[in-house]
């Protein structure tokens, strides 16, 4: 009988439907002796029945107000939520990207100082980039233009558009009061623009619950950006860094929300 | 009483909407409907996270906020709305394992996470035995329990409900590997028998 005990081939094809009716049977009477064996793989192995088993267990016990919560904590569940939120109102971002085109006719400028200032094989590899931002008050269709530097409200929210002059891999990093989050991951597979989008949508970056100096970094390379180049972050920016496939481009803008 | 604590289960949110539609303004960015479902479901995704004693306050915390975080953040991906409770204690029982398995620096488990996580939402899809059908079984199962201190841990936590299992093991001046251990052996006993729901549709299929 012990071809009949739990694997995770027989609980796959078990779940997916896939078993066979008569082994279905025969696993049926099997389980049913509470076969001990069969019990240390499921302690052993997380599995898909955990979720319904967990909602059943859940409906047992009495309510308990302890594990309620509370507003400080949602809070903080509903900043890092809303980091980085699709716009509600699509209008709003036409709007927005129109603003951010007035600003094109840059990039040139940009590659030839980057190429100028970095070693030649990794001036090629690391893809000259701009980043621009626009920022987006709440409750209104109030759009301006971003200036790296300026003061705004917490209660705003900020647009990025990445520009790029090659194809290249793009990684934008929120640094501040400590933190470091990658906001945005995409590979753009042409020269040209991109928005900053969440689930395919263009998407703005609530600033609500961040105080001081916040600095949006993006990095652009012709190769594939890992964790550790991001952790690398913090020296040399603006300058770009690594060797060999790793060189990366970065372009900064900052703000101090008040 | 367990019919009535079925329908608790399922009860309206606290704004009167249903659960789909609930989860549907949710992942359209309602910020309302997201606080509702945090209110709905923060209680046993604590109850997910306290069941592992090796677990403190500030990592049951941690795997609250996480599990909320993710789940909201993804909500436009899931598929079948109406799942999303055990949605997000899968979630919050990966992220306890994370916490757990970093305690243990037991790498394993992580690996064994990775190989079920891509696949998890389809089986979810199709496992639904009913609401009353469910806590029959868990019910059947707690008095099945041969009297002694597994069943006396069980009641405390799943039954009574109102201890982490950290606290129950210093109640019981046991281990606290050990009441995590009586747990997750319940648990799978719980598996095992739903296991065998499945396993007798899958057999009544041909029939």
């Amino acid at each position: 009988m012990s071809s009949l005990h739990l694997t995770e081939d027989t609980c796959r094809r078990l779940l997916s439907g896939e078993i066979h009716p008569e082994q279905a049977r025969e696993l049926r009477r099997h389980l049913a002796r509470e076969c001990e064996a069969c019990e240390a793989f499921l302690l052993a192995h997380p599995d898909p029945l955990d979720g319904p088993v967990d909602e059943a267990l859940g409906r047992v016990a009495k309510p308990s107000g302890e594990a309620r919560g509370d507003d400080l904590e949602y809070a903080r569940i509903e900043r890092r939520v809303r980091r980085l939120a699709p716009f509600t109102r699509p209008g709003l971002w036409a709007a927005a990207a129109a603003l951010l085109l007035v600003f094109s006719g840059a990039l040139v400028f940009v590659e030839k100082s980057w190429r100028a200032g970095g070693e030649k094989g990794q001036a090629l590899l690391a893809v000259p980039a701009r980043l621009r931002f626009a920022v987006v008050e709440p409750g209104s269709r109030a759009l301006a233009r971003g200036e790296s530097g300026q003061r705004v409200s917490a209660e705003a929210s900020l647009a990025f558009r990445i520009e790029v002059s090659r194809p290249a891999y793009l990684v934008l990093v929120r640094l501040g009061e400590g933190e470091r989050d990658v906001l945005f991951r995409a590979h753009l597979a042409h020269a040209g623009e991109i928005d900053v989008s969440e689930g395919g949508r263009p998407a703005a970056f609530p600033l609500n619950g961040l105080r001081g100096l916040q600095r949006f970094l993006l990095l652009a390379s012709a190769g594939p950006i890992g964790s550790s180049d991001v952790l690398a972050l913090g020296q040399g920016v603006g300058e770009g860094w690594g060797a060999g496939e790793k060189a990366v481009a970065v372009d900064e803008v900052e703000v101090r929300v008040e | 009483m367990a019919h009535d604590r079925a329908n608790r289960a399922r009860a309206p949110s606290p704004d009167g909407a249903d659960e789909v539609q609930l989860v549907a303004r949710a992942a359209e960015g309602d910020g309302a409907a997201q606080r509702a479902l945090y209110e709905r479901y923060r209680p046993a995704v604590s109850r997910v996270a306290r069941s592992f004693a090796e677990l403190d306050p500030d990592d049951v915390a941690d795997v609250v906020q996480e599990s909320f975080v993710r789940a909201l953040r993804n909500l436009r991906g899931l598929k079948n709305q109406e799942r999303f409770g055990r949605w997000i204690l899968a979630i919050a029982r990966n992220r306890a394992l994370t916490l757990l398995a970093r305690h243990r620096a037991a790498h394993e488990v992580l690996e064994k996470l990775k190989q079920v996580a891509g696949h998890a939402e389809p089986f979810l899809e199709r496992l639904d035995l009913g609401v009353e059908a469910e806590h029959e079984l868990v019910r059947r199962t707690i008095a099945e329990l041969a009297e002694g201190p597994e069943k006396e841990t069980v009641r405390l936590f799943y039954v009574e409900g109102g201890l982490s299992a950290r606290e129950i093991a210093e109640r019981l001046g046991v281990g606290k590997s050990a009441i995590t251990m009586r747990l997750e052996r319940f648990r799978a006993k719980v598996k095992m028998k739903l296991l065998a729901e499945v396993a007798k549709l899958r057999g009544d299929e041909s029939n």
